[in-house]
Order: structure tokens, then sequence, then C-alpha cells
């Protein structure tokens, strides 16, 4: 588990918090509870805040699953999945359940990613991964 | 029997996913399992399942 630090700017999002580490690879770390799956429209409105937030360049994330998350649907797969083609330079994957990690896996299984991914248990392992990639 | 469109909730999750898997047998892909809000290894099943229908379900439709 991630924990969420004291010392870096939060950014808020609807479904989760980010921050930027030293280094520039961004975090996020769901909020609890059930999120229910966004419109097209929405999902669209939060992709060109998060590209703003990136500053029109691909990052390096580090993301915690939601444990209880649900895939996306069928239609929305390769949507997203070219979305994030366009802001990751790679992914490190902190799965919390095995729901989650089946979740992850099923994405990444029928969408391949253009970008380096890879699951790690924990904080430590997913930023020694990563770092070859900032 | 025990699927999201009869609103019977996932008592036996086990059951349901034997239930589920004689359906896939028979071709039959109509019928959607819940996933509980515990997350764990069952509930990870059932999303392969639930996704591995979405797909079948889409082949038959671009073959017929």
């Amino acid at each position: 588990m991630i924990s969420i630090p004291t010392d870096k700017k939060i950014i808020d999002w609807p479904t989760s918090v980010m921050w930027f580490d030293e280094d520039g690879v961004l975090f996020s770390v769901p909020k609890p509870g059930p999120h229910p799956q966004p419109s097209r429209e929405e999902s669209i409105q939060q992709m060109e805040k998060f590209r703003e937030l990136l500053g029109g360049k691909k990052a390096c994330m580090i993301l915690q699953t939601d444990s209880t998350s649900s895939p996306p649907k069928k239609e929305d797969r390769e949507w997203i999945a070219k979305e994030l083609d366009s802001v990751t330079k790679a992914m490190a994957i902190i799965a919390t359940s095995p729901l989650s990690r089946m979740v992850a896996n099923l994405f990444f299984g029928l969408k391949p990613p253009g970008y380096p991914a890879k699951f790690f248990s924990n904080e430590k392992d997913a930023k020694d991964w990563i770092k070859k990639y900032v | 029997m025990m699927d999201a469109k009869n609103g019977i909730q996932p008592d036996n999750r086990l059951l349901m996913i034997q239930e589920q898997l004689l359906r896939f047998t028979q071709m039959d892909f109509s019928t959607t399992l819940i996933i509980s809000e515990k997350g764990d290894d069952i509930d990870a099943i059932i999303v392969g399942m639930k996704t591995l229908a979405e797909e079948l379900r889409s082949k038959n439709i671009q073959n017929s």
C-alpha cells in the first residue's frame, strides 16, 4: 500500500489523490468507496485536465488499484487504452486485491499497452523499477 | 437462478460459477454473475468469466 505523503502537493481527483515525487514520478491512490464508472463525456473531460496536469508530456506513473474496481466496459476499453498510451511513459501497478489484479491483467491482456507496465506488491519495488524510465 | 438478471445475491459464489460454466458449454452467455464487495480470488474468477462471456458474445455477433 502506498502512503500519502505530507510534504508533497496533493492533487485531488474525483476518484483518487495524486502527487509527483522528487523524480517527477506521478503517484495515484484511489479514494475509498465504490466509484461509479464515468460516462465517456466525463472521461474526456478528465483526460483533458490530466493532460494539463502533465503539461502535455508523458509521465511515469505508480498506481495503486481500487480493491473493488470493476473492469471498463468493452466499448470503452479501446478508447481508455489509446488515451493511456498518449500520456504514459511507464506504469507500475500495485494491486491491492485479487479482483483488482485480475481487472488490470484483463485490461492489459486484451489491449496490450505501448509502454512498459508491471505489477508490484509494494511501493519501493515499483519505484526501483520505474526509475529507469524517468 | 442465481444471476444479476434475477437479482439474487451472491450467497454461494462457487455454485454460481459452476452453473455459469454449464451455461457457457451451451454457448449461453446471456446471464451475468454478481461481483461481491470482497474483491477476493473468487471475485477475480467471476470478473474473468464476465469478460470472457463479453468477448465470446461479441465474437458470436460478428460471426452471425
